[in-house]
């Protein structure tokens, strides 16, 4: 009996204890860390999957894992277009004259950061040897997760593709991959040089020497880190980087510190913009890098809300800015608010290379080749019934850039800004195929994944088909769903987009080189003869004026036929706080962390 | 019916009609069903509201108007104002009783159905289809709720999501009324008067539907009532992620909406939606109560 | 007594294993596992070698064995998504996941074992009445609005606690626990106290406690010790069935507060990118903690009741 009661009372003691102790811990704040050192706060809206090169596969992969480990080549901070530029070449690669060699020397005296993992602590320094070990890392089978960035080489270098295949077999059989095997069309020439024999040309090679997933790491860290267990180089990224993994928190946050050896990248010293010199970028130049002490990185997985309050109350320095917060932050006429101004607070606008569209599949009977003709005349009709700028302004906030053909703005091919809706014409055209008012045409299905949103948007394309008569619905499914479909060829219409690997117009028109068809990325199965001429020319070209025309030229052939409506690309905003320096934001430069500066952190 | 079954229910009646609460909450779900029934007999179909112009349609009718005034304040034209793409929320708000309900009823009743059987199956009969009823219900028990829930709403994905609802919840929550019904059912054929059904030569079959289970449909009233409320609560959350109704407007979809909205200031959809919910759920709380009051002597 | 335990564990057996088949082969098979982790570059001999690596090819009926019979020796492997063996995330997420529903299930059983105690006490008086109203209102409000009210109220307005995010040791993390674990116990105090005062209403019913009272023993004596008491039973089972939903956490709360815990995890390995052997271990561990827990309680009750042990 009396045992009861002094039980129950220590329970209610302990739970005082517990509570006094939670609300001690909140009201005591912990000392931050980093006084006096220039601490950068960014964030990233997506989650950190792997540090690893190999297994980089979403843009947040490659931003993070660039600060530490780094690709041969990198796009110029300011120059816009983009310009590619040696980051740890001493020069640009050359190129033989047909097309199938290319020589490559690395900048001497280049080192990898210290780290455990190399005898007495302390990075050695980067030679040949590692990058032809770092690509052959892309063809280990081995590796797991699955390294998905064998595309980039895949039928592209002399020899690499036996290779992965033998070195396959053999594991297969209990043998470990062997990494000294030769490859023979990567031949390491000197202690700093090597050369790249090619099966056929591609202009495109440098373009996937500035690929995250193409950084260079060194063999001992591979091995120490494989064998500790913990996560190997995905958690423990090691290179040749300005910031050094400190911490990192999954889905919370990563923390890196300066790499006090860096040196052989700086601050560029020509090619600003008006905007750049105003907003006074050329005090940097030939600065040494990286201008930060600190670079945390706050992830906030899919959740806009936490990152737009924390920016709100200056604990980031730069943000995006989500659908739902643009009223709060412009205007009608889409100019920041003067209330942000006044806080010091400036808009940037990031044009991205989106290609987003509604796509006909070319196997279908109704829309696609076997209805020849008249379905030429169907796809045409759609695409001048369908107004963008409605579903711009309803769903996008008008930031979206509707333009006409394949090629995204920024590229110098692009074709310009899309043309109004004519319903006449369109009506017309109907009337052509053989559906007159849209008599006879069944229900169009339009294959989508589902997202907020989605029937608000198939009300919208309802509403504006059924002006020239014609019935459609949405099939919803998940991503992945859609991506089977996709493959094996089983819709009618489907709502994609595609961004661009690389600022070159080459990566949107491979899109629909027949061969190319699924279950590779030409899911409208698009096979005409005359484009795929064009495109086995193109493909071998460098950059020069008669490529561009031939683009030009391919680009209008898609515009005739049709395979898709379209297209859209979006503009991204970010805003940065009055203390962030040199900030120039975009999608595509992994490597631009290290150019902002921000002061000290006080107290 | 049997001599116990009606004085039961007379009794029952009698003390809820004394509940003052109880018969509250009876005539707010009698508003709602009101309201319910006006989004069934209004043509919501939302081609047909669009192929119409605003002033050829009813007032309920226009809920998935654009006014033109995205994210107006709330007003004498719109009580509650109007969301991002400028329709009028209070509208929405009715609307969404519509999914409400047919999730409600639908699985509740589906849940009902099932746990009726296989709890009088198991109850009645004990042996081996006791065993195996009882086999089969920890199986699904032992599966998390929400993984269940996920899984089958992620194979069902393809439709505006009210299937996989249906199933998703159904295949959850039967349990909860079958292992009450079998509960209930074992203690019943103990008794006298069902003994002497069988014993008057009676198939079980016939004893078991016309005596047995009638008896346990105040215990079945009592789940339908609870799983009602249970399915619209489950079915915000799961909208909220991502996985629920898609086609109509539904409370869960306006406060996943409106959590955006209100760190702006705007918040009309968030107390519109909410507090819809909230009566419902309150009103159906008190009426549960009262039900259980009533009908069964031991509940305080 | 043993027997009887034994008997239940062996009958659970194949529930077990009938569960785990059917999540294993469904998360496998009918989850598009193979287009969730694909590049979008990809083409016929990408799908071919993940499906390879991941043992997706040759019969069906042959992989999924194999792989059932992985998860029965219970060998979930690596995640797909975290890149780690399966069982370090479970054990890292789910101790995280239980720093907040372990205490906030403390707490809020606490509170509400008093409040029905009150409840109990003061039955049928105002104090009662408004109580029981009360709880009946705190469970009518959706969990969504709880946590987004408060969110907004006491992070962002009055900003009294930190939003958002989590830090690498406990004790670091601890600020960030305080208003999850308070919106957890508010949210589960409505039913909670409603069960408890069933529960004190249903022992007050008893004889023992009119010979207590016909005895000359104090209400106060009576209610919170000999009632207590024996109430003890339905309160431990209702804890106890609640351990081992604790480990998987409250993923509402998770998401909106950004604690890594295992809640949220299994909810984007289902939602997001696919990830089979992190579902199938979660479940795993639920389900066995499940089962144990179950098998415990029966244990506790034939102990308690003799009637039962006969059956």
């Amino acid at each position: 009996m009396k045992a009861v009661l002094p039980r129950r009372l220590l329970v209610f003691i302990g739970c005082t204890l517990l509570v006094a102790g939670w609300f001690s811990t909140t009201g005591c704040k912990k000392k931050r860390p980093y006084i006096g050192k220039r601490v950068l706060e960014i964030p990233t809206i997506g989650s950190i999957g792997s540090m690893d090169p190999i297994t980089s596969n979403s843009t947040y992969d490659s931003f993070s894992g660039a600060q530490v480990a780094e690709p041969l080549l990198q796009y110029n901070y300011v120059k816009r277009p983009l310009k590619l530029e040696p980051l740890l070449l001493a020069k640009m690669p050359e190129a033989s004259k047909d097309g199938k060699t290319y020589k490559f020397t690395l900048k001497k005296g280049i080192f990898f950061q210290d780290n455990k993992c190399f005898k007495g602590g302390k990075g050695r320094e980067l030679v040949a040897k590692d990058v032809e070990y770092s690509m052959k890392r892309m063809a280990d089978r081995t590796q797991k997760p699955l390294p998905s960035g064998w595309w980039v080489y895949k039928g592209r270098i002399v020899g690499f593709d036996d290779y992965r295949k033998t070195q396959y077999e053999l594991t297969k059989k209990g043998k470990k991959f062997n990494y000294d095997a030769p490859v023979k069309g990567i031949k390491v020439t000197g202690k700093y040089t090597f050369t790249l024999h090619l099966i056929k040309p591609f202009p495109q090679l440098l373009y996937i020497f500035a690929f995250q997933k193409t950084a260079i790491v060194p063999r001992e860290a591979v091995e120490y880190y494989a064998k500790s267990g913990r996560g190997g180089l995905r958690q423990n990224p090691v290179g040749t980087g300005p910031y050094i993994l400190k911490k990192w928190i999954k889905n919370v946050r990563v923390v890196y510190e300066k790499n006090p050896k860096y040196k052989h990248s700086t601050f560029p010293t020509d090619g600003f913009s008006k905007r750049d010199l105003a907003e006074g970028f050329k005090a940097a130049a030939g600065k040494a890098l990286p201008m930060a002490d600190v670079l945390i990185i706050n992830v906030f997985k899919g959740q806009a809300q936490p990152m737009w309050l924390k920016f709100k109350k200056k604990h980031l320095d730069f943000s995006t800015v989500g659908a739902e917060y643009f009223k709060e932050t412009f205007d009608k006429k889409r100019k920041l608010r003067p209330a942000m101004k006044k806080q010091g607070i400036t808009a940037y606008s990031v044009p991205l290379l989106d290609f987003i569209y509604t796509g006909f599949n070319f196997k279908d009977k109704l829309v696609g080749s076997p209805g020849g003709d008249k379905a030429r005349y169907l796809r045409k009709a759609l695409s001048l019934a369908i107004d963008y700028d409605e579903i711009n302004r309803r769903f996008y906030n008008g930031e979206v850039v509707i333009y006409k053909g394949v090629i995204p703005p920024t590229m110098p091919e692009y074709a310009g800004a899309r043309f109004k809706p004519d319903l006449k014409k369109a009506k017309e055209y109907l009337a052509k195929a053989g559906y007159p008012g849209g008599k006879g045409l069944p229900t169009l299905v339009i294959s989508t994944s589902a997202s907020s949103l989605v029937k608000e948007r198939e009300d919208v394309l309802k509403r504006q088909f059924a002006k020239i008569g014609v019935k459609m619905r949405y099939e919803l499914s998940t991503f992945p769903q859609l991506s089977a479909k996709l493959r094996s060829g089983q819709t009618q219409m489907f709502s994609l987009a595609w961004g661009s690997d690389y600022p070159d117009a080459e990566n949107n028109l491979q899109l629909f080189w027949g061969p190319n068809k699924a279950p590779g990325p030409n899911a409208w199965y698009y096979d005409n003869p005359k484009f795929n001429a064009l495109y086995e020319k193109v493909r071998i070209m460098h950059e020069s004026a008669e490529r561009s025309k031939l683009y030009k030229e391919m680009n209008q052939i898609l515009i005739e036929d049709v395979p898709f409506l379209g297209s859209m690309a979006r503009t991204r905003r970010y805003l940065k706080h009055k203390h962030l320096q040199y900030f120039k934001p975009n999608e595509t430069i992994a490597t631009y962390f290290k150019y902002l500066s921000v002061p000290a952190r006080k107290k | 019916m049997s001599v116990l079954a009606k004085w039961r229910e007379s009794r029952a009646v009698r003390k809820f009609m004394r509940d003052k609460a109880a018969i509250a909450s009876l005539v707010v779900i009698g508003a709602y069903t009101l309201i319910f029934l006006w989004t069934v007999f209004t043509n919501l179909d939302a081609d047909h509201v669009n192929s119409k112009k605003p002033q050829e349609l009813s007032w309920l009718q226009q809920y998935t108007k654009d006014t033109g005034e995205a994210h107006a304040s709330p007003s004498g034209k719109y009580w509650l104002g109007t969301d991002r793409l400028g329709r009028d929320i209070t509208k929405r708000v009715l609307v969404s009783v519509n999914v409400a309900f047919k999730i409600g009823l639908v699985t509740a009743f589906i849940a009902c159905f099932i746990g009726l059987i296989m709890g009088g199956l198991a109850g009645y009969f004990g042996g081996w289809v006791d065993l195996v009823i009882t086999w089969i219900y920890s199986v699904f028990s032992s599966i998390p709720y929400i993984v269940l829930l996920l899984l089958i709403a992620a194979i069902f994905r393809e439709s505006d999501g009210l299937t996989g609802l249906y199933v998703a919840f159904g295949v959850s929550f039967w349990i909860g009324p079958a292992r009450v019904v079998r509960g209930e059912i074992m203690k019943l054929k103990e008794l006298e008067y069902v003994q002497a059904a069988i014993a008057m030569g009676n198939s079980r079959i016939v004893v078991l539907f016309k005596h047995v289970i009638p008896n346990t449909m105040h215990l079945i009233f009592v789940y339908f009532s609870l799983l009602f409320i249970g399915a619209i609560k489950s079915e915000v959350i799961l909208t909220f992620l991502g996985l629920g109704v898609k086609g109509m407007p539904s409370w869960g979809l306006m406060i996943s909406d409106a959590k955006a909205e209100i760190t702006s200031g705007i918040w009309g959809q968030m107390l519109g939606a909410s507090l819809a919910l909230f009566v419902l759920v309150y009103a159906f709380n008190i009426f549960t109560d009262a039900l259980q009051d009533a009908l069964d002597p031991k509940h305080q | 007594m043993w027997s009887y335990a034994l008997k239940r564990i062996v009958a659970f057996i194949p529930v077990y294993i009938v569960v785990m088949g059917f999540i294993t082969y469904v998360s496998w098979e009918h989850m598009n596992v193979v287009d969730a982790h694909l590049d979008k570059n990809a083409q016929a001999q990408e799908r071919r070698e993940l499906e390879e690596q991941l043992g997706l090819t040759g019969s069906v009926f042959l992989r999924n064995a194999k792989k059932i019979w992985k998860t029965l020796r219970f060998q979930f492997g690596m995640s797909m998504t975290k890149n780690r063996p399966v069982k370090t995330v479970l054990w890292e997420r789910g101790i995280i996941s239980l720093t907040l529903t372990l205490p906030a299930l403390f707490l809020s059983t606490f509170i509400a074992v008093v409040i029905g105690l009150f409840a109990a006490y003061f039955r049928g008086q105002a104090v009662d009445r408004f109580i029981m109203m009360a709880a009946t209102v705190g469970m009518s409000v959706s969990f969504l609005v709880y946590i987004i009210v408060f969110q907004y109220l006491l992070t962002f307005k009055l900003e009294l606690f930190p939003t958002y995010g989590w830090n690498e040791t406990f004790l670091d993390s601890l600020s960030f626990l305080v208003l999850p674990i308070f919106i957890q116990v508010l949210v589960s105090l409505g039913y909670d106290s409603r069960f408890y005062r069933a529960v004190m209403v249903e022992e007050s019913t008893k004889d023992y406690i009119t010979t207590a009272y016909a005895k000359g023993v104090s209400q106060g004596k009576v209610i919170f010790v000999h009632m207590l008491r024996n109430a003890l039973i339905p309160i431990i089972t209702r804890f106890f069935i609640a351990m081992p939903f604790l480990f998987m956490g409250s993923f509402l709360l998770e998401m909106f507060f950004g604690i890594p815990g295992l809640g949220s995890t299994m909810i984007n390995a289902l939602t997001g990118k696919t990830d089979p052997p992190l579902i199938i271990g979660a479940t795993a561990v639920l389900c066995t903690g499940y089962l144990i827990f179950l098998v415990l309680t029966d244990i506790l009750y034939a102990v308690v009741d003799p009637r039962v042990r006969l059956e």
